[in-house]
């Protein structure tokens, strides 16, 4: 299984409201991630896999593993697109 | 071998910070409660409280509305910015960097992110060769430069993508008619900045109360509550001796009585005094200035911050300047703004100036005067 985690340098972040604010200080762009991307966002900070993820959204608000799988998906998928995770072999 | 352990054990040390500790709940507590008593969150708004607000309604469980959750966003990513910018100012020249007001008052909040600022306010020992520098290293100047001409600060600076402004300073800003204290003397004075970022430097307690209680007076005289709280916030555990001993050296010591006065009763539970009684009441009902309030506060507050000879001069030239047409305007124009002026005496000054742009009536070029 891939351990995905997020970027460690340039990347700065912080919960406020049940949510997690980001500055991605070499794009200078930042993003922010509702109640359920803040749970994910917190789990990739320490590193996940993304079976871990989907059972955290299942646990968590008592959604299917279907609907959880394809919602990490995208949400990796955007963080992915914007290059805030580590690539495989630096996180592995 | 010896031991030295009786610093460690001196009688009372601990004490200083329990007390400190003592007197900032006693100041956030009376926070909480101003912001419990403000009319309308434009009020909060208006005196910078409404982070501290979102911050209380979250805790008591209330709804907080969509755009202080937006406002508290902005704010966080702006705390978020700061360590990066100061690295990078701190890279891209030599000499010291000191900061004053802004992120290093808000460490003493109990969420930096819940004290709004827009800018960084760096004080150096020479200000046009350090901003060479920082050009140099790839910040970009911003704003009309017919604006900082002659200024205590120099055009602001951004670093291209990055919204915080930074001002290189060569004196703090300071009331018009007092001194303010060598630059050279307050630099030599600066210890580490409570953000513990290498080569970043701040004033020390008592030297950074008395630069935010002048900036309290500095664009309109107890203008807004957020001001005050950073005075009361950075006083927390400074002896009051060094405090007044300070400001005797500064000159300044009528503007730290009476900004310590209001602040004391605003905060501390001590009495009200005739500011807060009078053109400052607004304060404690955490209402933005009426217009009357407006015009009291132009005409006294002189008094309460400079020496007797200066306040008269200074309120013989506030009246002057509201009787009189501004230059171009008529007589007719003129007594059409004073009725209106009269009229809205108890209106707060936004809600009035909105009344004179909307009825097309040619505004004071110093807003809120009438």
């Amino acid at each position: 299984m891939t351990q995905l985690k997020l970027r460690g340098e340039g990347l700065t972040w912080r919960e406020i409201d049940h949510e997690v604010v980001a500055l991605d200080i070499e794009s200078a762009t930042y993003v922010s991630a509702n109640a359920s991307g803040r749970l994910l966002w917190k789990a990739l900070a320490g590193g996940a896999t993304r079976e871990r993820l989907v059972a955290s959204l299942v646990e968590e608000f008592g959604i299917d593993a279907e609907r959880a799988g394809a919602d990490v998906d995208v949400f990796l998928a955007d963080l992915e697109a914007r290059g805030l995770l580590e690539s495989d072999a630096a996180a592995a | 071998m010896a031991v030295a352990v009786a610093p460690l054990l001196e009688p009372g040390a601990g004490r200083h910070e329990a007390d400190t500790a003592g007197e900032r709940a006693v100041l956030w507590n009376a926070v909480d409660r101003l912001v419990d008593c403000a009319p309308r969150l434009s009020d909060l708004r208006a005196h910078g409280l409404h982070l501290l607000a979102a911050r209380r309604w979250r805790e008591l469980g209330r709804e907080v509305p969509l755009e202080l959750r937006q406002a508290q966003r902005g704010a966080a990513l702006v705390e978020l910015m700061v360590p990066t910018l100061l690295e990078r100012l701190r890279a891209s020249c030599s000499g010291p960097l000191v900061l004053m007001k802004g992120p290093e008052v808000a460490a003493l909040y109990p969420d930096p992110a819940a004290r709004t600022f827009r800018d960084l306010d760096l004080l150096v020992p020479d200000a046009e060769a350090t901003q060479r520098q920082l050009l140099a290293a790839g910040f970009e100047v911003t704003g009309d430069p017919a604006l900082y001409e002659d200024i205590h600060h120099l055009r602001p600076l951004v670093w291209p993508g990055l919204p915080l402004i930074v001002e290189i300073h060569r004196r703090p800003k300071w009331v018009d008619g007092l001194v303010p204290p060598e630059t050279d003397e307050l630099i030599a004075g600066a210890v580490s900045s409570a953000l513990g970022i290498d080569g970043i430097l701040a004033l020390p307690p008592a030297e950074h109360t008395l630069v935010l209680a002048v900036h309290a007076w500095a664009h309109v005289p107890l203008g807004k509550l957020i001001n005050l709280v950073d005075v009361a916030a950075a006083s927390c555990g400074v002896d009051e001796r060094e405090l007044a001993a300070t400001a005797e050296s500064w000159d300044m010591e009528r503007l730290w009585h009476s900004t310590r006065g209001v602040v004391g009763g605003l905060f501390f539970g001590q009495g009200r005094g005739l500011i807060s009684r009078t053109w400052a009441r607004n304060l404690r009902l955490v209402r933005e200035r009426t217009v009357a309030e407006a015009h009291l506060q132009r005409w006294v507050s002189p008094f309460s911050a400079l020496p007797a000879r200066l306040a008269t001069a200074r309120m013989a030239r506030e009246v002057k300047a509201q009787v009189l047409p501004e230059p171009g305007e008529t007589w007719s124009a003129k007594l059409r703004r004073t009725r209106r002026a009269i009229r809205d005496a108890p209106t707060r000054v936004s809600e009035h100036d909105r009344g004179l742009e909307m009825q097309g009536i040619q505004g004071p070029s110093r807003k809120g005067v009438e």
